[in-house]
């Protein structure tokens, strides 16, 4: 008899699945020079172990945070390890553990899968049982909301009935006394959905305000910030100035070529991306702490990442409150990073995704002539086909809505690809516009999880089977000649 | 009993004028109710008798100690107050829903007398949940306080929907019925009198609360010293 109790995702679940294993032997055998092959060259920055160095950004999405472990998987199983991290919202997620676990030389892909396949991704979603039910049936059932208004509309004609039910028996009654009876149940049942309605309608407006009170944010997000910061400590985490120093140690490095830059500057780093509603600013944590607390250890690195996954009115806002707005030394970051001599006392944080979800920019830097490592960016393309529709007369009110937004949002970071276009060679992009997925499907199958992680696995086979690392290399040398012209 | 339920009226206007002085007390400690959550918000004695989850008492209580010293005192002080004088609501509350569906049960045809008198029975059953969640509650405001497990949470959660369900039946039951005897022209004159105490007791309970209310309001308004 088959045993009834649910068989736990593994490591090896993802690891050993045929379509990663087949596409990784392929990708191998491609650069192999035993088979014909050539050498994978995507960096000049080397260390002794022969890992090759790049700098490494990963967009947010939601759920679709484990097709990024399947990517950087097959980097790290391709020889390539991440100097400079930098993410959002999901992106945020991987870019935290791959730069706390273990050391940057080392592979960290097992213990980030091992950290998804212990987390119950449904109790992330940690607010009121009715919104949590309410969101699991909306993501999970298409037509849950033509079902929802049927049913309502049902309830609404059973109590009209009702009511005239009442009117027509009282008159009926005074001339058949037989009826009495049925008239006072009719009347008992016409109460009792009364109530059923005025319960309903109390606890919708209960859940208003309970929305209100907490800063428009259905779910508090606290399982998830103990879930980070449980593995943030777990890998020797546990202030900002320890997050910092983990993210900086290298390992000692070496330059393929001669580069007249040196390695003297290269040193790695992390940032999160977070959105700043009081101020209305972008903030790249570790790097901006300065501006809310004179002891940067008395934040938390797990409300980096808190702040910026969080997803307006899904998460409440993150909050750090009680600057010392009088500093001086507070004044004068804020002053230095966005012009403002009045610092808030407090700082309300939402994803970072709403500004910058795709922060590639931040590896800009105009003072190197020819690049000694490329920027990689992991894009995650969740576009269904009918937002990819040119037709403008053809959207719905939320399809409207979503463009604008969409718009908006992501403009930002492809202004910075168009005008520097070279940039978007590093870029490989996950193709995630099935309809089977949905970036805030908290109730994901096993089955769905490994499909992620398969189509992450894909996307970087087929990115490192085109990218070309002397192109990339000379194009972005032109590119930075013409600017300096 | 057979005295209680011969003067079932005149008993019902006792205990709603019990019901109704307890319940002005009530609201007015619930105007004390904050709590510190980033801001200082209010809170009703509601979110602690539906929390979402294990935690959210435990969460709630800790807003309550993370006030002002002042302003924590009286909340707690009000919250403390409000569910002591809660013991005397209940009687007064299950009291007079038991009281109306005797009345009602003893229009009712058999099998409606026996709806009705088993309705009024539960009452009991509900009240004796409302008393242990104010144990529980009571015991749970200090400010070391833990988040219950999940079976005590749940046993809490399912005391506090039986005790609704129960109280919120029996007042719509009745109510219904009363309002069918009363469009179908089936009912004692003389209980008119009573019904006119009763309107009167709700009127009065009106009018205090507006009275207070204004006071308030003007108290707020008025410039500090």
């Amino acid at each position: 008899m088959p045993s009834k109790t649910p068989v736990k995702l593994t490591v090896s679940d993802f690891i050993n699945n045929h379509e990663v294993v087949g596409e990784l032997a392929g990708l191998k055998k491609t650069f192999d020079p035993a088979s014909g092959g050539k050498p994978l060259i995507v960096s000049d920055v080397l260390d002794a172990e022969g890992h090759q160095y790049v700098n490494l950004v990963q967009k947010g999405g939601g759920v679709f945070g484990i097709a990024l472990v399947g990517y950087t998987y097959i980097l790290e199983e391709m020889g390539i390890r991440f100097l400079r991290l930098a993410g959002t919202s999901a992106g945020a997620i991987n870019t935290a553990l791959i730069t706390v676990i273990k050391n940057k030389s080392d592979k960290k892909s097992a213990e980030v899968l091992q950290a998804i396949c212990d987390l119950d991704f449904f109790s992330l979603v940690d607010g009121h049982p009715a919104a949590r039910t309410l969101i699991k049936n909306f993501i999970t059932k298409k037509d849950y909301i033509d079902k929802a208004k049927n049913k309502l509309l049902l309830v609404l004609a059973a109590f009209a009935l009702l009511i005239a039910g009442d009117v027509v028996l009282v008159g009926l009654s005074k001339q058949f006394p037989a009826l009495y009876v049925w008239t006072g149940i009719c009347f008992i049942l016409s109460g009792f959905l009364s109530l059923v309605i005025g319960v309903g309608v109390s606890y919708v407006i209960d859940l208003f305000k309970r929305l209100k009170n907490s800063g428009y944010g259905i779910n508090p997000g606290d399982v998830f910030y103990d879930w980070i910061k449980k593995l943030l400590q777990e890998n020797q985490v546990t202030t900002v100035s320890e997050l910092n120093r983990k993210a900086a140690v290298c390992p000692p490095l070496q330059l393929r070529v001669p580069n007249e830059s040196g390695l003297g500057d290269l040193k790695g780093d992390v940032t999160f991306i977070a959105s700043e509603l009081v101020t209305q600013n972008k903030i790249q944590f570790p790097a901006m702490c300065s501006l809310f607390r004179t002891d940067i250890d008395s934040l938390s690195p797990a409300g980096f990442i808190r702040a910026s996954m969080s997803i307006p009115i899904f998460f409440e806002s993150y909050m750090i409150n009680d600057i010392p707005t009088e500093d001086s030394r507070i004044k004068a970051a804020w002053k230095q990073f966005f012009g403002i001599s009045q610092p808030p006392s407090t700082a309300r944080f939402v994803d970072g995704g709403i500004l910058s979800n795709f922060p590639i920019s931040i590896f800009y830097n105009s003072n190197v002539q020819v690049p000694r490592l490329p920027s990689f960016g992991i894009d995650l393309d969740d576009s269904k086909p009918a937002d990819k529709q040119e037709n403008a007369f053809s959207w719905s009110l939320t399809g409207y809505f979503g463009r604008m937004f969409n718009t908006i949002r992501n403009y930002y970071d492809k202004d910075f690809l168009l005008k520097n276009e070279v940039y978007q060679r590093g870029v490989g992009k996950v193709d995630l516009s099935s309809d089977q997925y949905n970036w805030l499907n908290f109730f994901l199958s096993d089955k769905d999880k490994i499909d992620m992680f398969v189509l992450g696995v894909k996307a970087a086979c087929e990115f490192l089977r085109n990218f070309n690392w002397e192109t990339y290399k000379n194009d972005r040398t032109d590119l930075q000649i013409q600017l300096k012209k | 009993m057979g005295l209680i339920i011969s003067n079932a009226w005149c008993w019902l206007c006792f205990s709603v004028a019990l019901l109704l002085v307890t319940a002005f007390i009530m609201l007015r400690q619930a105007k004390q109710f904050y709590l510190f959550d980033v801001v200082v918000r209010k809170f009703s004695i509601i979110d602690l008798q539906f929390p979402a989850s294990c935690k959210e008492i435990p969460e709630l209580i800790k807003g309550i100690y993370a006030l002002p010293a002042p302003q924590q005192l009286r909340t707690l002080s009000a919250l403390r107050g409000q569910l002591w004088v809660d013991f005397l609501f209940m009687p007064a509350l299950y009291g007079s829903i038991f009281l109306l569906c005797i009345q009602v049960a003893n229009k009712m045809t058999p099998a409606g007398e026996i709806f009705f008198e088993c309705l009024a029975w539960l009452q009991l059953i509900a009240w004796l949940f409302d008393a242990m969640e104010n144990s529980y509650l009571l015991g749970k405001i200090k400010p070391d306080v833990t988040p219950s497990t999940k079976e005590v949470h749940r046993a809490y959660q399912q005391m506090v929907f039986s005790k609704w369900i129960l109280l919120l039946t029996g007042i719509v039951c009745s109510f219904s019925a009363l309002l069918f005897f009363w469009v179908s022209g089936k009912y004692e004159v003389h209980s008119l009198y009573y019904l006119l105490v009763l309107v009167g007791e709700v009127l009065l309970f009106g009018i205090a609360m507006v009275i207070i209310n204004r006071r308030k309001s003007a108290e707020d308004a008025a410039p500090l010293a």
